[in-house]
């Protein structure tokens, strides 16, 4: 009966009426927001407070000391902070390309050619989303690395392919990681095109390629910007395959944040970084809700 | 296999001995078609039957396994759908839901890489022709389903095709809907006259308001073609006789062969009916007849050359009554009497009168396991001549397991 008293909050929009025509209010249906109390209080207690002390903190100088503006005014005109945003986000950009390229490709043969064993290899695939992220890296490393498998079977010509420290293997890693995300809905948006569309378009004197183009893309250009915002988002939020990369030109914002923080002290700078990713990630995090509420209604459309 | 009906129009369709088969499934076998330039033949034939798969192998949506199909004179066996130049219209509509109507309409002329100016001009006198001019700027979502029937038309006709198939375009229809869609196929019909077309439905009505011919499908053969009336009015097989118009099939004995070879006195029982015959019979021969359920008349008992039966129920249905009587020699027939004239009552004792020209021999002997099959076939009569599609295809399959 736990779920009584948020099914009896429509009821309190529109009393009954006893038999004399007075009306008998549920006494609970007021209280319903009770139930809702205790989460938000936990909610504000471990997201909210915490990012008001960010908020707070990139305000203060590292002494607590009030420094108003100065503090955003330095940081803002610093050179590594934009430079940490375009690597941000030109990383993003590049492992969203490739997840887009291969999962899309990958969903587009499991759906469209059959074959003996798809359904195991899209539970393969589906399998990595449960990896810690920093794995794939690790991975990277034990087979490409200098000291990898790579390396030991072909000596020092191994060098010539090593990029498991550089903004390739971060792309490469984190497109390995992500794929899957592309992969899920995609493979869904396929599947729901129509076998009789296709057919109908075949008919027509389409051949496979202009069907792509102008009947499965187009059906699927909602769910094809959902997953792509997602990736964005998650790759611009990334931080764990970027550390166990170890990629020195690689400086990310969440790097960034993690070296101003814990290895130069500088919470005040961490901070201001802090609030522009956020403000980063809420933003990208709002197109992939609008792109994913436009993949549901054309889903619906149809 | 019944194919009297011959063409001197050039072939538009040919299928040559045409199987398909899925692993240890053979859905097609066997298929022999031929349907002329301007010519209507309708597939009919309860599901599972192969109707759909013989249209997908003639699309090319399905690879045949053995068989040839020619369009216009040419192979196109091995040939994809976009090689074959088609157009075929499926009861889904699958108008592609992100493009305006008009461009629904250009797919196929786009695709076969017609100039624009000329593109604008055909999709115009299609949507012109199915009546949708006024919709070419909406989206599919945005019309009806009668409406969106009428641009997948439009949108099929559009590259001129010489063959247009269609797979049961009306069923996805309420039925008021369904009517007045059928009206304008019939209309489309006459003003194509060249084009041939392969209607696949399971609904009787259909394939007899449109069909120049109908090939009655059954378990993935053709069991009998003919044109139109003439399988309705003269059914070779107890299969085609109860699915198409729900006929009662009875067992009787020649007793007399009349100077005419068409003319035949039966016995059924005690009583003597008079029939029509193709082929020369005997007396003594025991035969099956067909009888339509709405060829019979009820009169009051004691009439001559008439069945002698007794109603067992009887079921208003709006512009008739649907009557079961049990004849006196044994099985129950239906009867669709008219409103007019007095209710008949169940347990009244009647006499039922049919014309000699309403009674048909079918060219099927009565086999072992054919009088109980008779009977559970003219048992599902009533439901089929209702109208009932689930019906027809319950009829067809009980006759079949009587065959």
């Amino acid at each position: 009966m736990i779920l009584q008293p948020s099914v009896s909050v429509p009821v309190a929009r529109e009393p009954r009426r006893s038999r004399g025509g007075r009306s008998t209010r549920r006494p609970t249906a007021s209280l319903g927001w009770l139930w809702a109390a205790v989460p938000t209080a936990l909610l504000a207690l471990f997201v909210l407070v915490p990012l008001a002390e960010i908020v707070v903190q990139s305000f203060l100088t590292d002494d607590g000391a009030p420094a108003g503006l100065a503090q955003w005014a330095s940081a803002l005109a610093s050179r590594s902070l934009w430079t940490s945003l375009g690597t941000t986000l030109g990383v993003a950009a590049a492992s969203t390309a490739g997840c887009l390229v291969v999962g899309g490709f990958l969903a587009f043969v499991l759906v469209f050619v059959p074959f003996r064993g798809s359904a195991m290899v899209r539970r393969a695939i589906e399998t990595v989303v449960s990896f810690p992220s920093f794995l794939i890296p690790l991975a990277f490393v034990v087979l490409y690395g200098n000291a990898g498998v790579l390396h030991a079977l072909l000596g020092p010509a191994a060098g010539r392919f090593s990029f498991t420290n550089s903004v390739a293997g971060v792309v490469a890693a984190e497109i390995t990681f992500y794929t899957p995300f592309v992969v899920a809905p995609l493979t869904a948006a396929f599947a729901s095109v129509s076998r009789d569309q296709l057919d109908v378009a075949g008919s027509l004197g389409a051949g496979p390629l202009r069907i792509i183009r102008t009947v499965v893309l187009p059906e699927a250009a909602p769910a094809i910007g959902a997953a792509s915002m997602l990736t964005f988002l998650l790759t611009v939020n990334e931080f764990g395959i970027v550390l166990f990369t170890g990629a020195k030109d690689v400086q990310t914002l969440p790097m960034q944040i993690y070296t101003d923080s814990i290895v130069s002290f500088d919470f005040s700078r961490a901070a201001i970084l802090a609030i522009v990713q956020i403000v980063l990630s809420v933003g990208i995090y709002l197109l992939y809700r609008r792109a994913a509420a436009r993949w549901t209604t054309a889903k619906g459309s149809r | 296999m019944t194919t009297t009906m011959t063409d001197d129009r050039a072939a538009a369709v040919e299928l040559e001995r045409v199987s398909v088969a899925y692993r240890d499934t053979t859905a097609l076998r066997d298929v022999s078609l031929r349907i002329s330039a301007g010519e209507t033949v309708a597939l009919l034939g309860p599901s599972g039957s192969g109707k759909s798969t013989a249209l997908k192998a003639i699309a090319g949506f399905e690879a045949v396994s053995s068989g040839t199909i020619r369009l216009g004179g040419r192979d196109v066996t091995g040939l994809p759908p976009a090689e074959r130049g088609i157009g075929i219209v499926v009861q889904s509509y699958a108008l592609f839901p992100h493009q305006r109507v008009r461009d629904n309409v250009a797919f196929g002329l786009a695709a076969r890489r017609v100039p624009r100016r000329e593109r604008a001009e055909r999709v115009a006198a299609a949507l012109a022709m199915v009546g949708m001019s006024d919709f070419a700027d909406r989206y599919p979502g945005q019309l009806s389903g009668g409406q969106q029937q009428r641009v997948a038309i439009a949108r099929a006709l559009a590259p001129r095709p010489r063959v247009l198939l269609l797979d049961e375009p009306l069923s996805a229809l309420d039925a008021r809907l369904r009517e007045s869609m059928l009206e304008e196929l019939q209309r489309l019909r006459s003003e194509l006259p060249d084009v041939a077309m392969l209607y696949v439905t399971h609904d009787q009505s259909e394939a007899l308001a449109l069909a120049d011919r109908i090939a009655i499908m059954r378990d993935g053969v053709i069991v009998d073609i003919d044109a139109a009336e003439e399988l309705y009015t003269r059914p070779p097989s107890v299969f085609t006789a109860t699915f198409l118009g729900g006929a009662n099939i009875l067992q009787a004995t020649v007793v007399e062969a009349g100077s005419s070879s068409e003319c035949v006195e039966l016995t059924l029982g005690s009583d003597r009916l008079s029939g029509r015959s193709l082929s020369r019979r005997s007396p003594g021969d025991r035969v099956l007849v067909s009888v339509r359920p709405h060829a019979i008349a009820i009169a009051a008992p004691g009439a001559e050359h008439a069945l002698t039966a007794e109603i067992e129920s009887v079921v208003w249905r709006g512009s008739a009554h649907h009557v079961r009587a049990r004849l006196a020699s044994g099985p129950s027939v239906t009867v669709i009497a008219p409103l007019a004239g007095a209710r008949p009552r169940v347990g009244d004792a009647v006499s039922l009168l049919v014309r000699r020209e309403d009674v048909h021999l079918l060219d099927e002997k009565p086999g072992v396991g054919a009088t109980a099959g008779v009977a559970d076939a003219n048992a599902g009569a009533a439901d089929t001549n209702a109208g009932g599609v689930d019906a027809s295809a319950a009829v067809a399959s009980r006759a079949g397991a009587a065959a």
